[in-house]
């Protein structure tokens, strides 16, 4: 696997939009193959954050770098790093099918051709041969069309605005499978949200915005863990020790339950268990 | 990449209502046109504005001219900006309207990308009129008789280039054909620039059309009567120029208004720093 490599970088940057002050001070690392989150209030400077990454628009102070090149007044659409956005809801021609607006789309780079935008929307779970024009579409099916739009030319980053509006459970489901497919080839993602549960989900690491300036709220990707032991004496130590413990049904008769932590491994939580004494039967990664 | 442009914005166009809605309007117009030259300048009134003539004076390429909106003798004239407007023009505005702009400018640069609209859009306007009328000629070919003009009473012809008209009729008539084109290609310029402003796709097709009304009666008014936009694209009986002088205002025209189109595109992306906000105010 390649070493991780800082592919965007936040350097002290303020934001004004009109009399607001949306960022202040803002310093954020992103490095190739993580996810990373930030979780805010309507209006708080989430979206403001990842249009200054596009070049739409530009700080006031501070800079912002993708792959250590500044992104200047003139410079959009002409970045130095493919960038992928999904940001607010996505926009296409609403007289077009949702085939038609990808390949005008793709076709302005000409990177990509026909049978790779018919895969990326067979992907997001729509059938690439419909020909209903995009404003007969739901809103879970521009959302999927607007993930495909983000990510049909394999992008070197991606900036995602609340990705999972409007997705049905297994909408959710297909996003995070290409979320992890790209963060596994080094794609480094962006992604906002006033959803707790969505950044929790899918971030590695997570920061919160209020008044214009950026927390580190985790540093590490927390994974669900289904723990079965051996007796529920067990059960309760562990419910002592692990404060997200929640007791589900019993695994083969045996006390059960589900937490959540930044352990990497099975193997880690297990040994941390055992370090506490707790008998622990079994340990697995659930979703 | 202009090729690409190109290809795009035509695909675009081609898929739009809005888009034979100006090929039936010019269609059905300028063969309007056609009858109704055919029938009045044969049996009009003696003091029509028009000349009438003899059927023997009467041929495929003088009603071709006529049809192009003399005198009254048909619509297309007064109607020529909506359906050059109508072929293309609304791009812009609807990329802006519909944000999809924001999903193009992730790449191409916006300086590619309002050239490339500018070239693209006009050059798609300027060959879909061209089409349409050099098919309109041969209508006309085939649906009235063809006599030399050479032949003809010279107080018929045109006062636009009336030699080319004696001499070589079927240049003459696609001059015709070139000109209106390339007032499409005005016209297309114009509803981009008013898009880098307004998104309502309504007032962007409608606009260079109050605009040329308006021109035309001003210009008219100060008594610069032969360069009103109505005569330039519509009269070619009444005033005498020299051939290449309504090609060149049109050039020229196309050029200003490109530019400040450009000008005003770029602006967006200059002024406070921040396009986004300026969409919003």
């Amino acid at each position: 696997m390649e070493p991780k490599k800082l592919i965007l970088q936040f350097e002290d940057v303020d934001k004004r939009l009109g009399k607001k002050q949306v960022l202040s001070q803002v310093k954020l690392e992103v490095y190739t193959g993580e996810v990373v989150g930030i979780i805010g209030a309507n209006g708080s400077g989430k979206t403001t954050l990842l249009r200054l990454v596009t070049g739409l628009i530009y700080p006031d102070r501070g800079s912002v770098r993708v792959n250590g090149k500044r992104i200047q007044p003139g410079l959009v659409g002409e970045l130095p790093e493919r960038i992928g956005a999904l940001i607010e809801s996505p926009a296409f021609l609403p007289n077009f099918s949702g085939l038609q607006n990808l390949k005008m789309l793709a076709e302005i780079r000409g990177t990509i051709g026909m049978e790779e935008i018919q895969n990326t929307i067979r992907k997001v779970g729509l059938d690439p041969t419909m020909k209903k024009p995009v404003k007969t579409y739901s809103l879970g099916m521009r959302q999927r069309l607007g993930i495909a739009q983000a990510i049909m030319e394999e992008p070197d980053i991606l900036l995602l605005d609340e990705p999972t509006n409007g997705l049905d459970v297994d909408g959710v489901e297909m996003f995070s499978h290409i979320i992890e497919e790209l963060t596994a080839k080094g794609t480094a993602v962006l992604m906002v949200s006033h959803q707790k549960e969505e950044i929790d989900r899918f971030c590695d690491r997570v920061f919160q915005i209020n008044q214009g300036k950026l927390t580190l709220l985790r540093s590490k990707k927390e994974r669900k863990w289904q723990v079965v032991v051996s007796s529920l004496e067990e059960l309760e130590r562990v419910y002592q020790l692990v404060s997200s413990f929640t007791m589900t049904e019993r695994v083969n008769g045996d006390p059960t339950g589900i937490c959540s932590g930044e352990w990497e491994t099975a193997e880690e939580l297990y040994t941390f268990l055992e370090r506490h004494q707790i008998q622990v039967r079994k340990v697995r990664e659930t979703s | 990449m202009k090729a690409n442009f190109l290809q795009i914005e035509l695909k675009r166009s081609i898929l739009r209502w809005q888009f034979w809605l100006a090929i039936i309007l010019m269609g059905g117009l300028i063969i309007h046109g056609y009858h109704q030259a055919w029938i009045e300048a044969i049996h009009g009134p003696a003091d029509a504005p028009y000349p009438t003539s003899t059927p023997a004076d009467n041929n495929a390429f003088l009603v071709f001219i006529y049809s192009q909106g003399n005198t009254g003798l048909s619509f297309i004239g007064a109607v020529w900006p909506l359906v050059a407007a109508l072929i293309a023009g609304d791009s812009l505005a609807w990329d802006r309207k519909s944000g999809y702009l924001q999903s193009v400018l992730l790449r191409i640069g916006y300086k590619k990308y309002i050239i490339g609209k500018i070239i693209s859009i006009s050059a798609i306007t300027f060959f879909v009129i061209f089409l349409a009328e050099s098919l309109l000629f041969a209508y006309g070919l085939i649906q009235f008789p063809i006599h030399d003009p050479a032949q003809m009473d010279p107080q018929y012809y045109p006062k636009y280039g009336s030699t080319l008209f004696s001499q070589f009729p079927y240049l003459y008539s696609f001059l015709i054909i070139f000109n209106i084109s390339l007032f499409g290609a005005v016209i297309a310029s114009t509803c981009l620039l008013i898009s880098t402003k307004i998104r309502n796709l309504m007032v962007v097709v409608a606009l260079p059309w109050i605009i040329y009304i308006v021109l035309s009666f001003v210009i008219q008014v100060i008594g610069l009567v032969p360069f009103a936009p109505i005569i330039l694209t519509a009269d070619y009986f009444s005033y005498h120029s020299d051939l290449w002088i309504i090609p060149l205002i049109w050039i020229l025209l196309w050029g200003i208004i490109s530019y400040l189109t450009y000008l005003s595109f770029q602006h967006q992306f200059r002024k406070k720093g921040s396009y986004e906000w300026n969409q919003k105010n």
